[in-house]
């Protein structure tokens, strides 16, 4: 049996009045999982508890064996996962390989840091504009930067929250080879909204609605998915998710 | 990335080599101004540190210089005369100074207050310490010969000295082990020692916060003024970066303050008030926030400002047979200029910035970078001003500085 790497149990986040967030849900290491839901699911305020941008209201979240509920992002960090935001937060002003360099630093010092980011530009194929401020970069080189933030550190658990949103259908097939490799030593856990990229992907699908996983199962289970149907395109719909 | 260093170090000498000759070419006057406008430049240059690269505004950085020159004047003054140097009132000072940042940088980061309020609570302190300061002229606020004498500013109280200058705060004075007597950095007639030592801290704390941006901490601040959330989320605790930065700053606006005390011999308590505090953010929004030299350049530029827009009097004098509303115009306009300074200078302050939104340092910089091959010529005028003034000086008694 496959160790747990992230178990989360009636993982609650309140709004007010509004319960946005109630969960249980358990990945397996080294498991390339998708999350999808319609706008308003609770997928980004999912992503933000468990790397500690947000505390959540109740419930708890162990990770390689350990309680992490309300950590601070930077102890949540350390252990082991990192996070790409759903809007691309890489660091303007500095430029591309400083962005990496930074992400690689922590975990590897200044020297070999140095020598991980420059490997880190070859695999997201960034190398020729190392030198640039992230800020001159389009917006699929931004998430790519991301993403290699992301990995650079070699966590065990990546985030990744929506790494294809406005990519071209070459760039998105430039993203799925990128996430593959990195699936390959760390597991990764993906919101998208883009059926195509998730078919892709092809990894084991979790549906979230209102707050709550809705269904679960490979990419065909939740496309033969009469309930899933209904959620994303409107009760009673004919229509099923294009092929 | 690499380019852009290289200008900036061949600024930063372009700046170094007149001022190193100044006290052979100049009146120890010149000597003295420059080296409180390069006292007021390491002052800028904490702040640059920490708002122009953490991205944290500190308002009254003020209250770390103010407190290092306290801090220096009352050990000074009770060290001088017992030890003949002044090695521990410099200690001691830096030492003050990065404690109180040290305990308001804590409570501040650790705190989880946000970055907008790290100015109104630094300018909040600046502005208590300067009440305090205000409120100590009574008899009880003595420690040991060291008076603080309210508004008036620290003197000490000496018993048989006839001599004023031994109540004044010392200079910095070493006396180290083979030294057969101490040796005291003032700025006169004699000796410009004070002015070097004022230049060799500014060179100092330059390559200082070179160093740092350099190392991981500035990196990371860099980072937390482009996205703190971001830099946290990599695993950084951006808590104790923040602190350390605001620690480190907090004791080079003290050293600040020391060589200040040491250069005028004297502290009152408007070294902690609203005015100066609001110089010090000028002179870094003047000079360019994105800059480490463009403190110094910005405190150069207001001093001058305002020693020059107080001694000029426009119009010359009145024609007599000026119309009641030309007498009246130029009359005001004379008062303003000479009366009240601080309002053409904030008026020129204020077209400065809004003409160049990140000061005058980018704009000279890239003219640098451009003109990078002749950039040793521009040496050229300041030689032959230097030796024209010097001579002009010596044969005629006109001299301009």
């Amino acid at each position: 049996m496959p160790e747990r790497i992230l178990e989360v149990a009636s993982l609650t986040k309140h709004f007010g009045g509004l319960r946005a967030v109630h969960l249980d849900l358990t990945v397996d290491a080294r498991e390339l999982r998708c999350l999808i839901g319609p706008n308003g699911a609770g997928k980004s305020t999912f992503f933000r508890m468990l790397s500690g941008a947000m505390r959540p209201s109740s419930g708890t979240v162990r990770f390689q064996g350990r309680d992490i509920t309300g950590w601070d992002a930077f102890r949540i960090a350390r252990l082991g996962m990192s996070i790409k935001f759903q809007v691309a937060s890489v660091l303007e002003e500095l430029s591309v390989r400083d962005n990496l360099h930074l992400a690689a630093e922590f975990r590897f010092g200044n020297r070999e840091g140095r020598r991980r980011a420059a490997e880190m530009l070859e695999v997201v194929g960034l190398a020729e504009r190392a030198e640039h401020p992230a800020t001159w970069l389009s917006h699929g080189e931004k998430q790519w930067l991301e993403i290699g933030m992301a990995s650079v550190g070699e966590p065990a658990l990546i985030l990744l929250d929506e790494p294809t949103a406005g990519m071209t259908a070459e760039e998105m097939k430039k993203t799925v080879r990128l996430l593959k490799r990195l699936n390959e030593v760390a597991t990764v856990i993906v919101v998208e909204h883009d059926m195509n990229f998730i078919r892709m992907i092809a990894g084991r699908v979790t549906v979230m609605h209102q707050g709550e996983v809705f269904a679960e199962g490979s990419m065909e289970d939740i496309e033969r998915n009469e309930g899933v149907r209904a959620i994303y395109l409107g009760k009673g719909s004919q229509y099923v998710v294009r092929r | 990335m690499k380019r852009i260093a290289s200008t900036e170090t061949l600024a930063a000498l372009l700046l170094l080599v007149p001022l190193l000759a100044v006290p052979w070419a100049f009146k120890p006057y010149t000597a003295n101004v420059l080296a409180v406008y390069m006292i007021y430049g390491i002052l800028a240059l904490s702040l640059t540190l920490i708002w122009g690269y953490a991205g944290i505004m500190s308002f009254g950085q003020t209250a770390f210089f103010g407190i290092g020159a306290y801090a220096y004047g009352a050990i000074g003054l009770n060290l001088i005369n017992r030890t003949q140097q002044t090695h521990a009132a410099v200690l001691g000072g830096l030492v003050v100074a990065a404690f109180l940042a040290a305990v308001v940088g804590y409570f501040m980061f650790y705190g989880r207050i946000s970055d907008v309020y790290a100015s109104i609570i630094t300018l909040a302190l600046t502005l208590v310490l300067f009440a305090f300061a205000v409120s100590t002229g009574g008899d009880e606020w003595v420690i040991g010969v060291a008076r603080f004498g309210g508004f008036n500013g620290m003197f000490g109280q000496g018993e048989s000295s006839q001599n004023i200058a031994n109540f004044q705060i010392p200079p910095v004075t070493v006396w180290l082990p083979g030294m057969a007597q101490p040796f005291e950095f003032k700025i006169n007639r004699e000796s410009a020692a004070g002015y070097f030592l004022v230049l060799g801290m500014s060179v100092v704390m330059y390559l200082t916060a070179r160093w740092l941006l350099r190392a991981r901490l500035g990196r990371v601040a860099v980072g937390i003024r482009e996205n703190e959330a971001r830099v946290a989320s990599l695993g950084y605790d951006t808590r104790f970066y923040k602190f350390a930065l605001f620690t480190i700053a907090g004791a080079i606006a003290g050293l600040a303050g020391i060589l200040f005390a040491a250069w005028g011999r004297f502290v009152n308590p408007d070294r902690f008030g609203l005015g100066f505090a609001s110089s010090t953010v000028v002179y870094v929004l003047l000079g360019g926030r994105t800059s480490l030299l463009g403190g110094f350049v910005g405190a150069a530029i207001v001093g001058y400002l305002t020693s020059y827009l107080a001694e000029i009097a426009p119009f010359g004098t009145i024609p007599g047979d000026a119309t009641p509303w030309a007498r009246f115009l130029m009359e005001a306009g004379r008062r303003i200029v000479r009366e009240a300074p601080l309002l053409v200078q904030g008026a020129v302050l204020v077209g400065i910035v809004l003409a160049l939104e990140d000061g005058v340092t980018p704009p000279l910089s890239r003219l640098l970078t451009r003109y990078r091959r002749w950039a040793w010529w521009l040496l050229l005028p300041a030689v032959v001003f230097y030796f024209g003034q010097r001579v002009a000086c010596l044969q005629a008694d006109v001299c301009l500085f």
